[in-house]
Parts: structure tokens; sequence; C-alpha cells
């Protein structure tokens, strides 16, 4: 029963309208899960911040990402999804929250990235610091990997400075995140996976050098 | 992918069940192994679609916000028969009556002194730099999406400056009067120039920047 105004503001959301879905985040946080996730934590003002993450989160993976919502009770879900959430912060993995409210570690990855890819697609590390260097071959490496048709995405993205408008545009005024994000769903998940590759094969960078820029 | 590295990324989309969370090992690094989870994915979705970190960002502070309904009025009015159920029962009444109180304490608050008798100073200052950092955020120039690479490396500065609170720094240059303005209100307001302060947040409701309507509550 509460599933079916879950499933409706996420269907209204995809479609760039999210006016359910912030009445339902806001009901179901007032009318029980303030509560329920309080029970866990014994802090309020925890249980709200796990509350923000969890329906980030939730809103990332079934709006914008596609992924099909469980077929169980969804408020339960959630539930689980906050317990989630709770374990992470008792573990103190701050980079997690951080990818919610600082996301210029990443476009500054990006953005240093791009300066160095050249109209051939290699890129040219004298304009880079060592870090750095080291950084791009990383990603360079991942994304040379990746097939000829998600390749020549990114490549396009970089050397044209490919916007969201733009990306808007192809798709018409319906052009939503979530229909820009399923269209390049395979590639995405694929680079994900060679970029983790190449983390993990790298024995001499630190994760340190990959997120910050000192 | 071996099942840790399953696990691990089912953790970051939090979506383990308890019989998973309980068989984690303890003692496991997952600070570096997470993390690389995070960034991978962060770096892979903004490389195909240009602007989405900078996207969820802003879903959380906007979530935040409609927990406390900020941004949505009457926000139970439309919910569909299901919920309507939900708040009709017995135990609602209290709730309404609870709504009715809130509301009216909330009205002499406005009357009486706004938003100070709501939040301390350090919380709207706080409150105002993020106001002041989603207008750099949202503007699509920190992820270059105008395409002039010069002028997002001096906006990207003055950002840097408004996230270390670094107001001494904070220069207006008059070419982002949005962002600027906002910026300058949070260092009026932290610094405790109250005249300085006034003026500017004026000056932001007759513009109508976004995000206005918060001030002029």
């Amino acid at each position: 029963m509460n599933s079916d105004n879950w499933r409706k503001a996420i269907e209204d959301a995809k479609n760039g309208n999210d006016t359910l879905f912030s009445k339902v985040v806001n009901h179901k946080y007032n009318s029980h899960f303030n509560e329920a996730i309080a029970i866990i934590t014994k802090d309020k003002d925890l249980s709200r911040s796990l509350y923000t993450t969890t329906m980030t989160t939730f809103w990332e993976r079934f709006v914008i990402q596609g992924e099909k919502l469980p077929n169980t009770n969804i408020d339960g879900y959630i539930f689980q999804m906050a317990k989630n959430a709770f374990i992470l912060h008792k573990r103190q993995v701050q980079s997690y929250k951080h990818s919610f409210v600082q996301p210029m570690d990443t476009l500054d990855i990006i953005q240093k990235y791009s300066s160095v890819v050249n109209e051939q697609g290699s890129v040219d590390h004298t304009q880079s610091l060592q870090f750095e260097e080291e950084r791009n071959k990383l990603i360079h490496n991942a994304v040379r990997s990746l097939d000829k048709i998600c390749k020549e995405i990114v490549e396009q993205n970089i050397l044209n400075n490919v916007t969201l408008k733009t990306l808007r545009q192809e798709l018409g005024l319906k052009g939503t995140y979530s229909a820009i994000v399923q269209k390049k769903k395979r590639c995405i998940r694929r680079l994900k996976n060679l970029l983790l590759k190449e983390f993990k094969n790298n024995k001499t960078f630190s994760l340190e050098n990959l997120t910050h820029d000192k | 992918m071996t099942n840790k590295d399953n696990i691990l990324q089912r953790l970051h989309k939090l979506d383990l069940t308890d019989e998973e969370l309980n068989q984690l090992d303890k003692n496991l690094d997952l600070q570096k192994e997470l993390s690389q989870i995070e960034k991978a994915e962060s770096i892979a979705y903004e490389l195909f679609v240009p602007g989405y970190t900078a996207e969820v960002s802003e879903k959380y502070a906007q979530i935040s916000k409609w927990i406390d309904g900020k941004e949505e009025k009457g926000l139970s009015s439309t919910l569909d028969e299901d919920d309507k159920t939900l708040v009709s029962e017995p135990k609602t009444i209290a709730y309404k009556l609870i709504g009715v109180a809130a509301a009216i304490l909330l009205l002499a608050a406005i009357i009486i002194q706004p938003w100070q008798s709501e939040l301390t100073h350090e919380e709207k200052s706080e409150e105002l730099k993020r106001f002041a950092l989603l207008s750099f955020e949202s503007s699509g120039l920190l992820s270059g999406e105008r395409g002039d690479r010069e002028i997002d490396l001096e906006f990207k500065q003055m950002y840097d400056m408004l996230k270390a609170g670094d107001c001494d720094a904070f220069r207006s240059t008059g070419k982002y009067p949005e962002q600027e303005l906002w910026g300058r209100l949070y260092c009026a307001w932290s610094s405790g120039n109250e005249d300085e302060y006034l003026r500017i947040k004026q000056n932001i409701i007759d513009n109508k920047y976004p995000k206005y309507e918060k001030l002029s509550k």
C-alpha cells in the first residue's frame, strides 16, 4: 500500500517532476523514519543525517540510474538502507558523505584530466605535475580500454567540452538526468569497473593522491 | 570481481541485508576500498554525464530541506489515498494539533524576528554559506558547462575561498553578481556586519536571485 506512493513519486521524478517525491520524503520522515531510525542510532540529529543520505542514494539509484524498485515493502527497504548508512557512519567512512556534499574533488580530477587529453585522444603529460600525471595515466588507461563507442563518447565530451545542456538538447525537451544516464549506462558501468581495476593494480599510487591535489 | 568487491559495492549503494552486514569483517579496511569505489563511480558518471556529481550534491541539500518541509508548502495535501489514510488515523489528530501549534509558533517567530529566532548565529552562518556554495555549484561554471576554462578557474577560486570560509580573500569582480552577492552576504553575516548584511540581502531579494525567498521570510 505505502509502496504505491513511492512508485508513483519515482516515476514522476524520472520524468523531471519531483513534487510528489519531495512530499513523500517529508511525510515519511515525519510520520515514521525519524523515530524508526533513532531507535538504532539513539541520536535524532544523526538519524536525520542518515535519512538524508539514504534518500539521496535512493533517488540516485532509482530515479537517476533507473534501478528497478524492490518488490518488497519499500519503507522496509529504505529502513534497511538507513541501517547500511549507519554501518558506514560507524566505520567513519568520511569520503562516503563527502561524495554528496563536496563534488569538487571529482570535478578537479576531471578538469585536470581533460586539460591534458589532446585531439589524437592521447595525453600530454608535460602539462601536469607528477602526481597528476600518475592519476591521469590511471584514468586514461581505463578510458583507452573502453570499447570504441564508449571511448568516443568520453573523447567527444572532453574535447568538445560537451555540457549537460548539450546532452539535454540531444534528447529534446524531455531530456532529464535519468534519460541521459540511461542512455550511457552500459559505458558508465564498464568505465567504473575499469577504473577500479586500475586503482587496485597500481601499487605505488595512493588513494590520497587520487583524491587530493596537495 | 570478488565476493568482497560485490559486498563493498553494494554497501556503497546501501543495499546489504542484515546477514551481510553482520558478515563484514570488523577489521576490514573499508575506508580505502569504499573510497576507490566511490571515486571510480563518480569519475565514470562525470566523464559520461558532465554535471552529475554537482546534481547529486544539490539533491542532497534539497532533500535536507524537504525533510524540514522548507521547500514545499502543504506537504501532506496532495498525497494519494494511501497516505491520506495514514494521516487520517486517530493519532494524526495529535499531529494536526501539533502542526497548528507549530504553525502559530512559527508565525509568531517570523513576526518577532525573522530567521534569527530559528537559528543561532553560527547555524545561520552555515546556512548562508551553503546557499552561497550552491549558487556556484548550480551555475554550471564549476564543471566547465559554459565552456570558458579561464573564467571557470577564476570562478572556482572564488568558490574555493568561500568553501574555506576565507572571507578576507573573497573579492567581487562584478562578473558573477548572483554568486558574489551570496558570498558577500555570508561573509557580512559571519563577520557581524549587519548593515552590510541587510543591504546585500535586499539586493538579492530585489534581483530575485535563486533562493531569494529564503531571505524574505
